[in-house]
């Protein structure tokens, strides 16, 4: 160790790249657990951070961009990569990392930051695949040609990363520009030809990629007319079926492990409303974010893996033309269907759309897709209105029905998108040009990554919404104006208390008095012409927070202490009378509304909260808010009217 | 001959002139797809749209109304 050397030193270094070249392997083979995902100030693009030791002891601080192609950006990830690259400070380092198999297009970009006079490393990835094909690069002539270290890897199985580290302990600046010229365009003829003759200078490649051939075979099938359609739906099945059926056991054992933290913290805590607060406020709160950490994980690993294996792109190209007609892209088809699972990971995933327009559109209908928190309220309903053993020829009419939900969500965003088309308008032209990468096996540890990513980031954004509204709610529904719920217990004292009936028809009663309870009776008139009554009007206010929240709502109101007995709130809300007139509360025509309400209208404070991330502003969610709420409103009045 | 990009069939071959989309001609360029190279017409989605073009080594999806832009030597 020589005397220079200092402990406390460190170097920053900016990880750039195209698209799809192995940024994230490498990222995450440097770095290792000590990374951190947050976002670039005021955008919704991701950018990550981590550090690690160089063996002198150098700290090295590592930011890792959104991949991009060339220092002019066509989508809003590019622009913030390349805003980033051009802020750095002429000491920190830029890695560049290019695919060794698509060396032009690498080169491209990294001789456009070279001109920026910034000191750059250049890594080579996918080494593996250019000696499997017999391909050489010459990496020293590369190296002398372009004025700065060259370092082959194989960030896949972290071959060479030893290597970078050894480069990075001294990186010296040698402001040699790529183009002599004053002005360098970013484009320019002289450019691409010098690049070119670098490559053909400094690259022997002997036969035909094996990968391209197996890549031209698989495609005859996957993107035929209709094979292509075929395996597309049967891979969507199969997600499909992997996020409803395996995510159960797991969202099983967390509502367990959330009700046994409850029942003890029920014995220990005192009564009072601190402990009323964190059981019913706080503890609900959290058990409804953390119930969707395995649905969202299995899906956004799913994605990861079809984005990983090059299949994502086959898919885009495929439904691309059918897309169009409704102003969307090809990109947008994994983000709508996700939508079936949770809106907020789907509109997450809408950021690989380049098209701002496009982007927006997604996001905007992404909420009317019928998502899981819709299934215990569509459940509860249909068995309420539908009996169980009719059907529609061979098929049960409860399932017939659920189908036709989950086809007016899609039918409704399709049409939605079309609307929008005309009205939204675009500044920058922008076209749907995308590269069909060559298939191979998903790199394991990014895909975990990849989901481990997601998850954080729906606990902490989604989590906080849904816990901070579900104490406002808690506030909303235990509390009433003074004096109210002294008065009912009055009436009941004469009761036996320890009674469970009773403290049922209490609980009830307090609920009804409360704030939330006036503001339910409050917008009576004006779900009055829906079918609704006042306390359906309690369910919607509370269920604001998350749609699955009308299923305990309602479990209280019709005074039934305990939510997981889905039947009985069923046969209560059956035997449900109107105290005037003496029918039943829930007719075909009142349930038949209802779905259609909850169909359509946004109510799901999680989701708004990602909209306002995602698109940086509150028009959109509010503009969601709005529309949304009226297609609802109107959607379940024409129901009610036909079915009346 | 020259023709639109739009205009081929699958199967052929041929050397891109001219894009004339100044916009499409950064994006284009960005990828690989660059005046002077070659380019062989790889595969149709279904519906013939978009096109699959293949230059080098490296497939590029194009609509076809972009591909209208872009003046191939056959």
């Amino acid at each position: 160790m020589n005397d220079t050397t200092d402990l406390n030193h460190t170097i920053c270094v900016t990880l750039v790249g195209n698209p799809n070249c192995g940024k994230t392997s490498l990222f995450n083979a440097l770095t290792g657990l000590n990374q951190k995902v947050g976002n670039f100030p005021g955008v919704t693009v991701e950018k990550k951070t981590g550090k690690f030791n160089l063996h002198s002891g150098t700290m090295v601080y590592i930011t890792d961009l959104p991949g991009t192609y060339s220092l002019n950006p066509c989508s809003e990830d590019e622009k913030e990569a390349v805003n980033y690259i051009k802020s750095t400070s002429s000491k920190d380092i830029i890695l560049v990392i290019a695919d060794a198999t698509q060396l032009k297009r690498s080169l491209l970009l990294c001789s456009q930051i070279i001109d920026l006079q910034k000191p750059v490393v250049l890594v080579l990835n996918m080494m593996d695949i250019i000696q499997k094909n017999n391909i050489h690069i010459n990496i020293e002539g590369l190296s002398e040609s372009l004025k700065i270290p060259v370092i082959p890897i194989n960030a896949r199985i972290g071959k060479g990363i030893e290597n970078i580290k050894k480069v990075l302990e001294n990186v010296s600046y040698t402001h040699k520009p790529f183009l002599d010229t004053e002005q360098a365009e970013l484009f320019s003829n002289e450019r691409i030809e010098k690049i070119n003759s670098l490559v053909s200078k400094n690259v022997v490649s002997a036969n035909q990629l094996r990968e391209t051939i197996f890549t031209q075979k698989l495609d005859k099938i996957l993107t035929h007319s209709i094979g292509g359609y075929l395996s597309f739906l049967c891979i969507m099945f199969l997600i499909f079926q992997a996020v409803f059926s395996f995510a159960q056991y797991p969202m099983e054992w967390i509502e367990s492990g959330f009700i046994y933290l409850s029942n003890i913290l029920n014995e220990t805590i005192p009564n009072g409303a601190a402990k009323d607060l964190l059981l019913n406020g706080l503890l609900a709160g959290l058990s409804g974010v953390f119930v969707f950490i395995p649905q969202i994980a299995i899906l956004f690993a799913l994605i990861a893996i079809l984005e990983d294996t090059g299949y994502m792109a086959r898919i885009s190209f495929i439904m691309d033309k059918l897309l169009r007609p409704f102003g969307l892209n090809g990109r947008s088809v994994v983000p709508l269907l996700s939508g079936t699972a949770c809106a907020v990971p789907s509109i997450m995933s809408a950021r690989t759309i380049g098209n701002l327009k496009d982007r927006l559109i997604t996001i905007f209908v992404i909420p009317l897709v019928s998502c899981s928190a819709r299934i215990p309220v569509y459940t509860l309903l249909i068995s309420l209105c539908i009996p169980a053993d009719s059907k529609v020829g061979i098929f049960n009419l409860q399932g017939v029905v659920m189908m036709g939900l989950y086809l007016l969500g899609f039918i409704a965003a399709l049409l939605t998108s079309l609307l929008l088309k005309y009205i939204i308008k675009q500044k920058i032209k922008s076209y749907f040009i995308m590269e069909m990468p060559i298939y191979r096996p998903p790199r394991w540890s990014s895909v975990v990554m990849e989901m481990l990513n997601k998850v954080k980031i729906f606990v902490w954004e989604a989590g906080r919404i849904i816990v901070a509204i579900s104490i406002v709610l808690w506030v909303l529904s235990s509390y009433a104006p003074p004096g109210k719920f002294k008065e009912i217990e009055e009436k009941h004292k004469n009761h036996n208390v320890s009674d469970n009936e009773i403290n049922n028809l209490i609980a009830s009663e307090k609920l009804e008095a409360s704030y939330a309870g006036i503001l339910g009776k409050s917008i009576e008139p004006l779900i009055k012409p829906l079918g609704f009554n006042w306390k359906i009007g309690i369910a919607l206010v509370t269920s604001f927070a998350a749609r699955e929240v009308f299923v305990g709502t309602m479990a209280t109101l019709y005074s039934i202490g305990d939510a997981e007995k889905t039947t009985s709130i069923k046969n209560k809300m059956k035997l449900a009378k109107n105290n005037i007139t003496g029918k039943e509360e829930y007719t075909l025509a009142t349930c038949m509304s209802l779905l259609i309400f909850y169909a359509f209208a946004m109510q799901c404070m999680a989701t708004l909260a990602v909209v306002k991330r995602e698109t940086n502003s509150w028009k959109w969610p509010i503009l969601q808010v709005i529309y949304m709420g009226l297609l609802a409103w109107f959607s379940a009045f024409l129901t009610y009217q036909f079915f009346v | 001959m020259e023709t639109a990009l739009s205009n081929m069939h699958k199967g052929q071959t041929g050397k891109i002139i001219e894009i004339l989309d100044c916009a499409l001609e950064q994006q284009l360029v960005a990828m690989g797809c660059v005046p002077g190279e070659q380019l062989f017409v790889e595969n149709f989605a279904p519906f013939k749209d978009p096109i699959e073009v293949r230059i080098q080594d490296q497939f590029i999806s194009i609509r076809v109304a972009d591909a209208g832009k872009i003046i191939i030597a056959i």
